[in-house]
């Protein structure tokens, strides 16, 4: 049977190398994922408020388009992960919920398709162990802090992804590539998510009343400063807005943080697919997709 | 920084506000025992002027006005960290957006606009941000 791949609205546009590095990597293992037919944004966060079914409409019909292709969709956006198989959850565990959507949706649904992460598909479709054996790259002068934050791991009985206090999935990946992976306390603290859009808002807002606006830098500096403390190369994750926050975050934090001292962030299939000796070009590892340009210690600690 | 004075009564506690919140939210504000355990592990509580247990008191006090006019519903980024050590399993950042559904969904109180946010943010937003961010700040 074929596996469903979800890439997502950001994943097409400012996280390309994000997706590409999945696709590619994962055709270097043998395998062949066929997009979702005629996906849509899945809403980017799930709507916490009960009553509001149609927030729901959107993943399940992702849902319900890859059950087309597969009993099974992979994934890799954190967000994406985490709309996806809460809405699953919520179709599953509620029969009148289900009926409404796939009466709205017109399209029947029952909560069968299994929502995959793409780590978790390495672990279980590739193996940690085959894929530390065709790396083409030593990696064990790299040093990397996993950074999960928030989507791939809470609620942890809906997702049941890893530990929502103290994960090692992604650990787990990154040593059986080979690299020297920190101990990091704040691989699971929130980066400040959607708050950035109040970073920049005009005077005007309402929003700018508040402290809103400098959430993400503080958020950021708390994790970053750990990382770079404990001697990290990379912080390595796989969320977007993770990425943007963490990323885009670091002037701000220089200026507010005397001897802040700066490290790029990067998605873990990106290594992935610089270690398989696949052309690191072709991964946005480059200062036109990140605000701290990682190509300088991608080429000194993986390429040479 | 704490209101310094709020006046109870039992038309409040036993008023619609709580039934509301309840509702939107899917949880029983009332199980909350105020341990403080959901503030002592938020990573933004120092950028909110009331902490999460405090708002979830004033809820619980039926204060509607109170509960809806803190910056703390607004600076809640939904992590679930509270959810997760929550000791009575109350999901705070489910009624946190039940506070923020109520403040947005008369349609005259959208938190931002997007045509607040300068050109140039809007060029370097990834998708992401921007869906998630107007889905959580405005009707």
């Amino acid at each position: 049977m074929e596996i469903a791949y979800f890439p997502g609205c950001t994943l097409r546009a400012s996280a390309i190398g994000l997706d590409d590095s999945v696709r590619d990597t994962a055709a270097a293992f043998g395998f062949d994922f066929k997009e979702v037919p005629d996906w849509t944004c899945c809403g980017a966060t799930f709507n916490l408020a009960v009553d509001n079914i149609m927030a729901l409409a959107p993943p399940i019909r992702i849902l319900a388009n890859a059950k087309t292709v597969g009993d099974r969709v992979v994934t890799v956006c954190a967000g994406c992960y985490n709309v996806l198989k809460r809405a699953n959850y919520t179709v599953r565990n509620d029969a009148e919920k289900r009926k409404k959507i796939s009466d709205f949706i017109e399209m029947e649904y029952e909560g069968d398709v299994e929502v995959v992460h793409y780590i978790e598909f390495l672990r279980d479709d590739v193996g940690f162990d085959r894929i530390g054996k065709e790396l083409k790259k030593k990696l064990d002068q790299v040093k990397v802090a996993p950074y999960y934050g928030c989507q791939l791991l809470r609620p942890e009985e809906e997702l049941q992804f890893d530990d929502a206090e103290d994960p090692m999935l992604m650990d787990d990946l990154l040593k059986a590539m080979g690299c020297d992976v920190i101990d990091f306390p704040h691989k699971v603290e929130c980066c400040g998510a959607f708050l950035t859009v109040c970073t920049d808002l005009e005077a005007r807002s309402a929003a700018k009343d508040d402290d809103t606006g400098g959430a993400v830098s503080e958020c950021s500096y708390t994790i970053l400063d750990a990382a770079v403390k404990r001697g990290a190369d990379f912080v390595v994750l796989s969320c977007p807005l993770c990425l943007y926050n963490l990323d885009s975050a670091q002037d701000a934090i220089e200026k507010e943080h005397h001897g802040f001292k700066k490290i790029p962030i990067i998605y873990f299939s990106q290594l992935l697919a610089v270690a398989l000796g696949l052309d690191p070009k072709k991964y946005a590892l480059d200062s036109a997709h990140h605000y701290v340009d990682p190509s300088g210690v991608v080429k000194a600690k993986v390429l040479s | 920084m704490c209101p310094t004075r709020v006046s109870l009564s039992r038309e409040n506690v036993k008023g619609d506000f709580v039934q509301l919140v309840n509702e939107i939210s899917g949880q029983n504000v009332l199980n909350c025992y105020q341990c403080g355990r959901c503030s002592s592990g938020c990573p933004l509580t120092f950028a909110m002027r009331l902490l999460p247990n405090q708002v979830i008191r004033l809820v619980q006090l039926g204060l509607q006005e109170e509960a809806l006019e803190t910056n703390t519903i607004w600076v809640c980024a939904s992590c679930l960290t509270c959810h997760a050590r929550c000791p009575r399993g109350v999901d705070l950042a489910k009624v946190m957006e039940a506070l923020r559904a109520i403040g947005l969904r008369p349609g005259t109180h959208d938190r931002i606009k997007p045509e607040d946010l300068p050109p140039e943010t809007l060029a370097k937003l990834p998708q992401q941000a921007l869906v998630s961010g107007l889905r959580k700040f405005t009707k």
